[in-house]
């Protein structure tokens, strides 16, 4: 409804919907202060700004400016491949935590050299990219550029990547629990709690991420604010240090006049 | 009715596609772009705080707050940088802003 809704006012109060539900969400997965932060700072700053920007821009609703069919079939070409894109992305990842659940069963070594080996794996990886010859990359990039042309080529290609997942996820095992893969795990004990805990976290192992968080924060108030201020000319200001420099010598001037001739 | 981390999965996943979808093919002005980013922003952090109590491990809650900052942070440079566009051209449509001939 965010995308579809026409009236952009519309639109933000969708995105507030959406943000309530969120935060329910969140607190059925028992992160209460991350819900609470949600509603504050989203609800009530951030989807603000938007309606904000929204009423004073004054957009009205938005005119029907294409036809249906036209825009359909643009839809429908862009939908095929960011759906070619997302399979692809899928079957990389699971194919990945395949070869890691692999190493996990087959080789039972300890974690230290597990994570040695994947990521050795990674920089052998990293270094096929780089030392892949350029004309390589120039034909990927020509084949990605007539992807919007050819719409069957990628059709093809995604049923293939298509097959592929079906068999990947037919041979799938589910990741096993190791207990040592938490770098901080949540309290069990109920009387801590969620906001206590992420706090002690937060100030310990990422204050530094935390102080860098601020650091962003106050850069995007300085910019929002130099961005939109502008010294207006037909509004009057005060000037306090021209007015307490003023002397009454050098406003005020003392004449003498004379009877019945004036100045 | 149990709900796994498959559901909370779906669920962000298919916010994330709306999203998507609202950034590719929403071309109408750039505010509704802006909106559909928060909408992927907030798919991400579902995602996050679902892995997090799943694995019960709260670094994903942190890197979650991480990004609320981040994206807070992005809609108000964006939403200046529209406010100033809109004062200078008179329009924020995505058709209208070619001038760099990108």
């Amino acid at each position: 409804m965010v995308v579809i809704a026409r009236n952009p006012v519309h639109s933000v109060l969708y995105l507030i919907l959406s943000f309530f539900n969120a935060a329910g969400i969140f607190i059925l997965l028992q992160a209460e202060f991350i819900a609470m932060i949600l509603v504050i700072v989203y609800v009530g700053a951030v989807a603000v700004l938007f309606l904000f920007v929204v009423m004073m821009l004054d957009l009205g609703p938005l005119q029907k400016s294409k036809p249906f069919l036209k825009g359909f079939l643009h839809l429908m070409k862009s939908m095929v491949s960011i759906i070619g894109f997302l399979t692809l992305f899928i079957a990389l990842c699971l194919l990945m935590m395949l070869a890691i659940n692999h190493i996990f069963d087959y080789w039972e070594i300890s974690i230290q050299k597990m994570w040695e080996r994947i990521l050795f794996s990674t920089l052998i990886g990293v270094f096929v990219a780089v030392c892949m010859p350029k004309s390589i990359y120039r034909w990927l990039t020509e084949v990605m550029s007539d992807l919007r042309q050819n719409v069957s080529l990628i059709v093809l290609v995604g049923t293939i990547l298509f097959i592929e997942l079906g068999v990947m996820l037919f041979s799938f095992k589910p990741f096993t629990f190791h207990e040592s893969f938490s770098i901080s795990p949540i309290s069990t004990i109920q009387k801590v709690n969620n906001t206590k805990d992420l706090g002690k976290i937060l100030y310990t192992d990422y204050f530094y991420l935390f102080q860098i968080s601020g650091l962003i924060l106050l850069v995007a108030m300085i910019g929002a604010i130099v961005l939109t201020y502008r010294r207006r000319s037909d509004v009057k200001r005060q000037d306090v240090s021209t007015q307490m420099q003023r002397k009454a010598r050098n406003t005020i001037e003392l004449k003498k006049v004379m009877l019945k001739k004036g100045i | 009715m149990y709900v796994g981390l498959q559901h909370y999965l779906i669920l962000s996943s298919s916010l994330f596609f709306i999203g998507l979808c609202g950034i590719l093919w929403g071309r109408k002005s750039v505010l509704n772009i802006l909106m559909a980013l928060e909408l992927t922003l907030l798919a991400t952090t579902i995602n996050l705080v679902a892995f997090s109590s799943y694995w019960k491990d709260l670094t994903g809650q942190v890197f979650t707050l991480f990004i609320l900052t981040v994206a807070a942070a992005e809609a108000a440079i964006g939403l200046a940088i529209l406010v100033v566009f809109n004062r200078n051209r008179g329009s924020i449509e995505l058709e209208d802003i070619s001038h760099m001939r990108g």
